[in-house]
Parts: C-alpha cells; sequence; structure tokens
C-alpha cells in the first residue's frame, strides 16, 4: 500500500478542516517577496487612509509666501508652486489613485464575469456578439480612446472610471470565458452529474469556486494597470484635473524644464508611489497566481 | 435463472456531425443480471463507454443523439423517464468509476466533501453523519488514516488513491449498478491490481451488479462472469468468460485473445489483426469486420449476420455459424 502515502507532504500538507482559502494563504505566505509587497502596499494604503486625516494641512489651502519650499521639518515634502503641502497632497492623491484603481477594477470584472459565464455557457450568438463586441473594444488603441472620450464628456473623475471600466472589460470577459469553456468540461462536472447533482449545484459549488482564484489573480494584477493608466492620462493632463490631486498629476510639473532641473522634491515622491504601488500589486498578483495554481506549487 | 437488473433492447446512440449521422453505437441489446459482472471489451472508439453512458444519459445532446431502442433498469426505460427523475437514478442506485482519478475529482473540494456530497443529496443525511459515513467508506476502500484523508484534497493524493476514491465515492449510496469505465487504465499494474482485488470484494459485499469496461483482457479474466465484444458500434459476441478465452467463435474475438502476449510461451512476435477500427464515417457495410477478417466471404459485406445462439448463452454474429455461411467466392 505504497500509494497509501501522501504526496508532497512537505509541501502540502493540509490540515485537518482547512479549507482551500487557508490553503492557498499558506502558500503564499511561504514567498516571502510577496509578503513583503504585500505588507508595503498595506503601509501605503494605510498612509492614504490616516495622513491627510491628521495632517495639520488641507489638499487645498494655499499660501503664496509659502511656495516652491524644498523639503523641510514644516513640510516634509516640501510645497508647490502655489505653496500647497505636498506630505498631505502625496496621500489625498493616493486615495484617488487606489480609489480609481479598485473601483475600476471592481466594475470590470463585475461586468467580466457576467459577459464572460453568459458567454462561455450559452455559446452561439450570445458568444458571438459578445466575443466580437470585446475584440472590437480590445482593437482600440488606448489612450486614443480615452483621451477622445475625455474631451468628449469631461474629465470628471466618473468619467474617467467608466472610461476605463468600458475599455478594459475584454480582458477579464476573455479569461473567464475560456475558464467556463475548459472548466465546463472537465471530467469532475461529468462526475458531479453522473452523481446526480443538479445543474444549478454544479455552477455554483463546483464551478464557479474553480474560477475566483483567476478572478482574484487577474483583479490584483489589473489593479495596478489601472494606476498607471491613471497616471498617464493625468500626466498629460487629461485625467483627473487639479485642484484634485493624483499621483498622476502631481508628477504633472516634470513636463517643465525649470521643475525637472531644479525642484526633485516636485515629482519624485509621486513617482516613487506610482512606482511602489504598481511593483507591489504586480508582486503580490504574481505571489496569488503562484499560490492558487497547484502546478506551479512546490517549485 | 437469476434477474435481469438491466436489459439494453435494440439500443442505437448516433453523434450528428456536419449533418451526418455516425452510428456509434448500432442497435445493440444485452442485460445484466442482478450481482453479475458483465465485462464490455473491444478496441478504442468501438462504443463501449458511449453505450454505458447512454444508460445514465451522460451524453451531451447534441450532438449525441438516443436514436432508438430501450434501456429497462429494474423495468423501467432510462430513455423515457423524465430529468428529475435521472437525477435521482444517477450516483444513487446506478454511479460511475471514471477512467481518470485525478481529474474526475474536484480540486478544490476535499475527498470527504465530494463523498459526503452525494449522500446528502441522496439519502438525506446530515453533514455530521456523512462524515462518519464517509470515513467509514473510505476504510472500506482501504485508505490508510481515512480520518485524515477525508480532509484532503484530490491533488495531494496519488492516482491510485484517488481511485479509490472514486470507488467511494461510487459506492456512497450502495449502488444497484455501477458502470466502471476503464478504471484502471490510467493506473500502474499493481495498484491495479490492488483496485481490481477491492473492486471483486466489494462487488461481493454489497451485492452490486458491475459493467466493467475495458480493452484488457486480463482484466476481463480476473473480474467478469460474462463478457461482451463491441465492433465498431455492434455487439460480435457474447459469452461467459471461460468460453471467451476457451472457444472464442467470432473471428474478431479470436483475433483478440490471439493478439495477447503469453508468459508461458515463446513465440516471438505478437500476432495483430491487420487494418485499424473502421471510421464512423465511413463504416463498411454488413459485418464491419468483413475487410480485416481472414474468414470473410462475399456474404459478408452485404448484410449484418444474425445472431447465432450457442450453448450456454453463447450468441455469435457471424456468418461463418448462420445457415448457409460466408458465402462463395
Amino acid at each position: 500500500m505504497n500509494d497509501g502515502m501522501v504526496k508532497n507532504n512537505i509541501i502540502l500538507k493540509a490540515n485537518k478542516n482547512e479549507n482551500y482559502f487557508a490553503v492557498v494563504r499558506r502558500q503564499f505566505m511561504k514567498n516571502k517577496l510577496a509578503v513583503g509587497a504585500f505588507c508595503v502596499l498595506g503601509f501605503i494604503i494605510l498612509l492614504c487612509i490616516f495622513v491627510p486625516i491628521f495632517s495639520p494641512y488641507s489638499m487645498q489651502i494655499y499660501f503664496a509666501e509659502n511656495r516652491l519650499i524644498p523639503p523641510s521639518p514644516q513640510h516634509w515634502l516640501g510645497t508647490d508652486v502655489i505653496g500647497r503641502d505636498l506630505f498631505t497632497r502625496l496621500f489625498v492623491g493616493g486615495r484617488i489613485s487606489l480609489g480609481i484603481g479598485l473601483l475600476v477594477t471592481f466594475i470590470n470584472t463585475l461586468v467580466g464575469f457576467t459577459l464572460g459565464s453568459l458567454s462561455g455557457f450559452y455559446g452561439k450568438w450570445v458568444d458571438a456578439i459578445i466575443m466580437r463586441l470585446s475584440e472590437m473594444i480590445s482593437s482600440l488603441p488606448f489612450m486614443f480612446t480615452a483621451i477622445v472620450i475625455v474631451a468628449l464628456f469631461g474629465n470628471s473623475i466618473p468619467t474617467l472610471i467608466a472610461t476605463f471600466a468600458a475599455l478594459t472589460w475584454p480582458g477579464i470577459t476573455r479569461i473567464i470565458r475560456g475558464q467556463i469553456l475548459m472548466l465546463r468540461e472537465a471530467e469532475y462536472m461529468k462526475a458531479c452529474e453522473a452523481l446526480g447533482i443538479n445543474h444549478f449545484k454544479r455552477i455554483t459549488r463546483h464551478l464557479l469556486p474553480n474560477l475566483l482564484p483567476f478572478i482574484i489573480v487577474y483583479a490584483t494584477l489589473n489593479i495596478a494597470s489601472v494606476i498607471l493608466m491613471e497616471a498617464a492620462l493625468s500626466f498629460l493632463g487629461m485625467g483627473v484635473s487639479p485642484p484634485t490631486p493624483t499621483w498622476g498629476n502631481l508628477i504633472e510639473p516634470a513636463r517643465q524644464m525649470v521643475n525637472l532641473m531644479n525642484r526633485a522634491w516636485l515629482f519624485i515622491p509621486p513617482g516613487i508611489m506610482i512606482f511602489l504601488t504598481v511593483m507591489c500589486f504586480n508582486i503580490v498578483g504574481d505571489g496569488l497566481r503562484d499560490a492558487v495554481d497547484p502546478k506551479s506549487r512546490g517549485r | 435463472m437469476a434477474n435481469k437488473l438491466l436489459e439494453i433492447k435494440n439500443l442505437k446512440v448516433y453523434f450528428m456531425q456536419d449533418g451526418m449521422e455516425l452510428k456509434a453505437v448500432d442497435d445493440i441489446s444485452y442485460y445484466v443480471n442482478e450481482g453479475e459482472t458483465l465485462g464490455i471489451v473491444g478496441e478504442s472508439g468501438c462504443g463501449k463507454s458511449v453505450s454505458s453512458m447512454a444508460i445514465l444519459r451522460l451524453l451531451d445532446s447534441p450532438p449525441a443523439k438516443y436514436a432508438g431502442g430501450e434501456i429497462l433498469f429494474e423495468g423501467k426505460d432510462m430513455l423515457k423517464i423524465s430529468n428529475d427523475e435521472m437525477r435521482k437514478v444517477r450516483g444513487n442506485e446506478i454511479s460511475v468509476i471514471f477512467q481518470e482519478p485525478m481529474t474526475s475529482l474536484n480540486p478544490i473540494k476535499t475527498v470527504g466533501a465530494q463523498i459526503a456530497e452525494a449522500m446528502i443529496l441522496h439519502q438525506g443525511l446530515s453533514k455530521k453523519e456523512a462524515k462518519t459515513e464517509v470515513i467509514s467508506l473510505l476504510k472500506l476502500v482501504r485508505i490508510p488514516n481515512a480520518e485524515r484523508i477525508v480532509d484532503e484534497y484530490p491533488f495531494t493524493l496519488s492516482g491510485g488513491m484517488c481511485q479509490r476514491c472514486m470507488i467511494a465515492l461510487a459506492l456512497a449510496c450502495k449502488p444497484k449498478l455501477l458502470i466502471a469505465d476503464e478504471p484502471t487504465t490510467a493506473l500502474d499494474v499493481t495498484i491495479q491490481a490492488q483496485v481490481l482485488q477491492l473492486m471483486n470484494e466489494l462487488k461481493s459485499s454489497i451485492n452490486a451488479s458491475i459493467i466493467f469496461i475495458t480493452h484488457d483482457l486480463g482484466v476481463i479474466a480476473e473480474m467478469a462472469d460474462r463478457v461482451l465484444v463491441m465492433y465498431a458500434g455492434k455487439v460480435v459476441e457474447v459469452a461467459n468468460v471461460v468460453d471467451i478465452f476457451e472457444q472464442a467463435k467470432h473471428p474478431y474475438t479470436i483475433g483478440l485473445i490471439r493478439s495477447r502476449p503469453d508468459l508461458e510461451t515463446d513465440t516471438g512476435r505478437l500476432e495483430v489483426i491487420s487494418g485499424n477500427v473502421p471510421d464512423l464515417n465511413s463504416k463498411p457495410s454488413g459485418c464491419p469486420f468483413h475487410p480485416r477478417c481472414e474468414k470473410a466471404g462475399p456474404r459478408c459485406g452485404k448484410e449484418f449476420p444474425p445472431e447465432k445462439v450457442f450453448s450456454e448463452g453463447q450468441i455469435v454474429a457471424c456468418w461463418l455459424y448462420s445457415e448457409g455461411g460466408v458465402g462463395n467466392e
């Protein structure tokens, strides 16, 4: 009875009553880099929440006499051209940037999930329509289309969120459709049917839980790319418009030579924040992908 | 004479492809007695699996089409009952053991939860009751540390362990008929022997009938009481397991038995049946085996031979044994 031995004893020994997500969490915890990135992200998010609350400065109020002070004990990251405290603005901007990333990802995951499931389960003409639509959208050049939409409808935050969501749903829709097409042909779906489990339970209890890891991984990576898109658009002055700060429009001063040459404190901190956040989301996403995929474990 | 648990009469299952009807199962009839193991053998693509999946209506339709015939399980025609009734039969009265144990279990649910699900569904047990039942069932299929394995995920188990879990799953509701679709092909030979032995023991303890599908004649000799030989969607011979090995009548069965390696005699190269199984869309007329048959005559290509009943329930469909023979050249 040698086959009685549990394989991969060291790498994967499910503890008593441990559910799937506990196993995933344990796998994830083994990836030190991803855990580190996760902590950094947590720290950034906490700063974004609390700094604006406790800061003695407001992101709006400005004093002309305080303009362009380099980092100092009063203004940790200095002040901008009209005398606003940049430390406060950095984290208010973080709220907006992260908020847009999260909200857009939430919307397009929801849309993608609905359309992808319809497409995968229904097939035929429903599938054809949804897939052709998603191909049309993904063949549009992103920046150009976003700029046109913003130019037409104004650059308010809701417009931006709607624009990003409208342009990014095809990715997740295709992932979900592909997974459903694959999973519904899986042997165990047939085995479920052979056990007399009804259609609804087969989908909700056996198929969708298998989909969840892909959605979580996708969403994590997607937040990062939305933050980058927003930053790019705001940097060009087509995104969120001042005085509301975002990490994108905080680096905007770098477009002027005089700032780029002499006033590094204006754009380096938001640049670092964008870089750190996007990188951390990507590392966490990769870590999650390895943790949810049994095949990549143990490498 | 034992009671017939399952009787299939003139079953026809076709697949629709590009507007053509592919006759995967073409007018076959057989029966399974209570407590009996019926082995179904044949080469790949001869309709073994299709004919047994049809019993539970597990074929996706379309493209599959149940074109005719009856499948009587305890007198009920499985092709006519409603979907709700069908669901009550599946897993409860008839259950299936699939070929690939590793992929037939849902990777994100513990084996215990999956076995319990069937019990909760069909027998109305509570979760707690089901869990104790599952553990005793796992012990029954000789899984060591059943109390621990019940909370393991399928991907942490080896193939042999998974197949034991599949067997436990199939036995969960004490079915009357077990359809084992090549349950040991994905396992290595030692594990295969263990699983077969286990199935034989379980069969006598729960008194279920088994339909055992395989292309391995060695497995058939081990498991079956009676053997059904299929070729290209047709039943060509049915006989007791002893008769199949000692006095096979149909040239195809004879060919199959000859092409087995034999440990006792050193015959050098194995004998083979020349040619391949015909494609379903270009099936030969008459007896589908005639292009590969050494003894074929002109009559074989014209019409399918009638069944000739020999003693002890040996039935052969071949012109060699029917009146008029294969015809003259």
